[in-house]
């Protein structure tokens, strides 16, 4: 009984690591896995946009970073996350020609971290591209 | 099943098994916080304890090459499962040793820290601190010295070495090393809040939330469903934080209470290693790499609980015959008879 259980476990176990290892050779199934076991928390959406966009899939990446801004709690932890969303947003916006919207976006970004430089560089290069 | 040759057989099959299951780690490039990590590592090397210095040196030597970067962990991971049968087989039978090590190689709770180059330095530390307990263990102080090195100089975490080996050294310390892990940590812990400059907690509200992150991650340990590279601390309820943190503590008395018994060691790896990260209270929580070196104890448990719900079903099973259950059968330890 016990080799038996053994070899129920070992296998299992063997199993589940081989596909484990296969999700962490493609980096945006890994963070599309991680939106799922914590679909609350927009890191994994921000890192899964990312992914996409650098794919070309740029729908799905602003998808991605629209739900990475909507589960954005106020917590001190998250509002790098949320900053990272916003601007990722407005990029791809823009990326996607419509600089006025890129402009908005990056407004309402603006307003919430007024003071951090990169978002001000990036606010800069829309309103010049305007 | 414990004749030397067929523990031999089990333990090849386990090592080539854990090859086999990442076989595809050649195919991982730089993920996540790779990249930003490896950009800082070219500069001067900071010999310090604690400090990732042997980490740094040997990411050094094989990044030049990415898949044998990822080889290297892979053979890392490989190493530790030696070390936990070597550790193991002191204190079970050579079989239910084999165990140990095979689910600590097989456990996909394990991948991110073999997978991620970024885990090297928690791969490399559980090296350190398996070579400290096994040189304590068997009173071979070149060993135990060499550990203690190891663990120092590729994670702050190693500091646990140093309880660590008190607790290894000839019997229970239980509480003496308790009682250094707390103040070491502490004081390894308060820099790092500062240099990390990042909002932190106090301490009375991070702990519960931490040990709610623990829970969650170590359910995969049962049932491995919901590995993340990011697991989300803030959606466990209060209360199971409540019952978290009461588990821990209901675990470290459990641990005090039968320090006599040859199970002390096994039951308070886990707490120890997982100690420093209660120490190190900004907003991060525990993720699954920084597990790892906790699971070196958690496979002794989960092959010895196994094991045991075994023999309680055959003692019931005998007992039903008038046969007397007879009791632990699996810690018959060689050192510990």
């Amino acid at each position: 009984m016990l080799r038996l259980v053994a070899v129920i476990v070992g296998s299992g176990l063997l199993l589940t690591t081989a596909a484990r290892v296969e999700v962490w050779t493609d980096e945006a199934r890994l963070w599309q896995e991680a939106t799922q076991v914590s679909p609350q928390k927009p890191r994994p959406w921000v890192n899964y946009g990312k992914q996409l966009a650098l794919r070309g899939h740029t729908s799905g990446a602003e998808l991605a970073y629209m739900e990475a801004l909507r589960v954005s709690v106020p917590r001190p932890e998250r509002r790098v996350t949320e900053m990272a969303a916003g601007v990722n947003l407005a990029l791809l916006t823009m990326q996607r020609g419509e600089p006025e919207q890129a402009w908005r976006q990056i407004q309402a970004v603006e307003r919430q971290f007024p003071r951090v430089p990169q978002v001000q560089e990036i606010a800069a290069w829309i309103a010049h591209a305007r | 099943m414990d004749r030397p040759r067929t523990v031999i057989t089990l333990l090849l099959m386990a090592l080539v098994g854990a090859v086999w299951a990442y076989r595809d780690v050649w195919a991982i490039g730089l993920v996540y916080e790779d990249e930003r990590w490896l950009s800082g590592i070219w500069g001067p090397l900071e010999w310090t304890v604690p400090s990732r210095a042997l980490t740094t040196l040997t990411v050094r030597w094989t990044l030049p090459v990415l898949p044998w970067a990822h080889a290297f962990n892979v053979g890392v991971h490989v190493m530790n499962g030696v070390l936990v049968f070597l550790l193991a087989s002191g204190m079970l039978r050579p079989s239910v040793a084999v165990a140990v090590a095979t689910v600590f190689l097989w456990h996909p709770l394990n991948v991110e820290a073999v997978a991620y180059l970024y885990g090297r330095a928690d791969l490399l530390v559980t090296t350190g601190l398996l070579l400290t307990a096994i040189g304590m263990r068997s009173e071979r102080w070149p060993v135990a010295a060499l550990g203690i090195a190891v663990a120092l100089t590729t994670k702050e975490t190693g500091l646990t070495a140093l309880p660590l080996a008190v607790l290894c050294w000839r019997g229970s310390r239980v509480a003496l090393g308790l009682l250094l892990l707390a103040g070491v940590g502490v004081v390894a812990g308060l820099p790092f809040v500062r240099w990390a400059g990042m909002p932190s907690l106090p301490w009375w509200a991070f702990a519960p939330v931490q040990s709610g992150a623990l829970l969650q991650i170590l359910t995969n340990a049962i049932w491995p469903a919901h590995l993340s590279i990011d697991h989300d601390a803030l959606t466990v309820a209060p209360w199971v934080r409540v019952l978290a943190v009461v588990g821990l503590a209901a675990w470290a008395a459990a641990v005090w209470r039968w320090q006599s018994s040859p199970l002390w060691l096994l039951a308070a790896w886990p707490l120890l290693m997982v100690a420093p990260r209660f120490a190190l209270y900004h907003v991060e929580t525990i993720n699954e790499r920084q597990l790892y070196p906790a699971m070196v104890g958690v496979s002794f448990l989960l092959v010895v609980g196994l094991v045991r719900c075994v023999d309680v079903a055959r003692g019931y099973a005998a007992f039903t015959q008038y046969q007397p259950f007879t009791g632990w059968t699996v810690l018959e330890g060689r050192t510990t008879t």
